[in-house]
């Protein structure tokens, strides 16, 4: 099939219904172009990245509400319900959709304020050690090896006192 | 800790002293801190908020600070002791009506208050009479130290201190300034105020704060970002546009006087005649009234009347306070009729308009 207006191959095929009759015109890329046969969506680059766009978003949506915090068990998506974080660590595990939403919030994501000047639990590193002495502990306590038990309870009293360090 | 002892008194934030109390009622800063380990009041377990609790009890009982504290466990109190702490705004309304280990430390002074187990672990808040949000954080951040010292705070390099909801993260700080505006609301101007402030993320909220309603035209303006400036970055904010909402009050009453005179004087007697001869009165007419009586007397427009027995009065006759100074519990009708009464009697010995 060639085209109508230039004989080069045709490419595009339009179909028209004129009065009951269906009309199929033959049409190369560059005369449809020309002649604005096409329709204004069709070849709309806007629109194409929007659809990525929005096919990227969708696949972050699933990722998120797939997260769940390994230490309190929030759900990404109980917090999107209720508005309430489960626990600090919540601020790593949820950091993808966190972020956006704080800067949106705060328009800022930088803390530029007060630091505790002793010992601040920067990296939740402090937190993570506090949490498997208390599960030890609770261990201990169930097995009902007292020593241990006491152990780690001094230990843990020292943990969560910076001053003590 | 004697509450009954405590009705008879106003407390720090009604005490009308201070820079500018004729129009700022009070400055109050709180900061939200929680604990490295542990999962937010909401998520906690009663075993783990009873942790929680005993922690901070103790290291806030054994602190070296320059007040003490006496701590007071909510689940021992009954639902009237609750309610008088929120009234007085020792607590907050959410503490009072959460379940679980939770409680307040409220230092000797009455100005100092932590709450424990409400949406944080710990919520720290400072109370000035008028306008002194300077001297409340200088307190508040010493107070901080302290504490940092003897807990391990959830602090994150980004997002500074972590709390359970994200429009707290950073800061933690909330600081904020009561305003007493009868004019500027009389006259609507308070809208385009309010519409300013939102420009410049400030925010505006009743006397007891979050969801509360406008009562007594007291309006309460903080801070409504927390992260990406310093604490001293925000109050100074604040500190900007307070004295421009002043101006424009005392403008407002200025012009008021000057235009309805007469409508103004006429409103502030017959407050005045209502307060003191009325048999039967609710806690919000009683509000509004004493609104106007208040600003009689700082418009000099109403005299031998007792500022501090006005501003006594806006507390005295919340429900809590009232059936703590009757000495027995009142159903809505006997408050109505003993809060009328216990006007009277506190209005009539002096007080007379001018003309």
């Amino acid at each position: 099939m060639i085209c109508k207006y230039c004989s080069k191959p045709a490419t595009i095929h339009l179909t028209d219904i004129v009065g009951g009759q269906k009309k199929i015109t033959n049409i190369c890329k560059e005369c449809a172009e020309a002649k604005q046969l096409l329709k204004q969506s069709d070849n709309d680059l806007p629109g194409i990245l929007q659809g990525l766009i929005s096919k990227h978003i969708g696949k972050e949506a699933d990722e998120l509400s797939k997260l769940v915090c390994p230490d309190c068990g929030t759900r990404y998506m109980d917090f999107r319900a209720q508005g309430r974080l489960g626990c600090p660590k919540d601020y790593n595990h949820f950091k993808l959709g966190l972020e956006p939403l704080i800067e949106k919030i705060q328009h800022s994501k930088k803390h530029l304020g007060k630091i505790p000047k002793r010992n601040p639990d920067l990296s939740g590193k402090r937190s993570d050690e506090i949490l498997k002495i208390r599960q030890e502990l609770k261990k201990a306590i169930e097995l009902e090896s007292y020593e241990e038990a006491a152990r780690l309870r001094d230990l843990l009293r020292e943990k969560e006192s910076p001053d003590e360090f | 800790m004697n509450f009954e002892s405590l009705s008879k008194s106003s407390g720090e934030w009604l005490k009308g002293c201070g820079i500018e109390s004729d129009i700022v009622i009070s400055s109050r800063i709180r900061l939200a801190r929680n604990l490295a380990g542990f999962p937010f009041p909401n998520r906690a377990s009663n075993f783990q908020k009873a942790e929680i609790e005993n922690l901070l009890k103790d290291r806030i009982q054994t602190l070296e600070f320059e007040q003490k504290f006496e701590y007071v466990s909510l689940t021992a109190l009954n639902t009237l002791d609750r309610q008088f702490l929120v009234e007085r705004q020792l607590i907050s309304r959410e503490l009072a009506a959460n379940d679980g280990p939770r409680g307040v430390a409220l230092g000797n002074l009455e100005s100092l208050s932590l709450m424990v187990n409400e949406e944080d672990h710990l919520r720290l808040q400072v109370m000035r009479s008028g306008f002194s949000l300077e001297s409340a954080w200088e307190t508040i951040n010493k107070l901080d130290d302290f504490l940092e010292k003897k807990v391990s705070y959830a602090f994150h390099e980004e997002f500074g201190y972590l709390t359970a909801c994200p429009t707290n993260v950073g800061t933690g700080m909330r600081a904020s300034v009561m305003l007493h505006l009868p004019a500027l609301d009389f006259t609507k101007q308070i809208d385009k105020v309010f519409r300013a402030l939102q420009r410049i993320n400030l925010t505006h909220r009743g006397l007891y704060g979050e969801g509360s309603r406008f009562s007594g035209h007291f309006f309460q303006i903080s801070n409504q970002v927390t992260l990406g400036k310093s604490e001293s970055a925000i109050l100074n904010e604040i500190y900007s546009v307070i004295p421009q909402i002043i101006d424009y009050e005392r403008q407002a009453r200025v012009a008021w006087k000057k235009d309805n005179g007469q409508i103004l004087q006429d409103r502030i007697s017959r407050a005045f005649g209502t307060l003191s001869s009325a048999t039967m009165m609710t806690s919000d007419e009683t509000m509004e009234l004493l609104s106007y009586v208040r600003l009689g007397i700082h418009m000099k427009m109403i005299e031998d009347v007792d500022i501090n027995t006005v501003n006594e009065l806006f507390i005295q006759t919340q429900p809590a306070h009232l059936q703590k100074l009757m000495g027995s519990t009142l159903d809505g009708e006997e408050r109505n009729t003993a809060r009328a009464k216990f006007l009277r009697s506190k209005l009539r010995s002096s007080g007379s308009t001018s003309n």
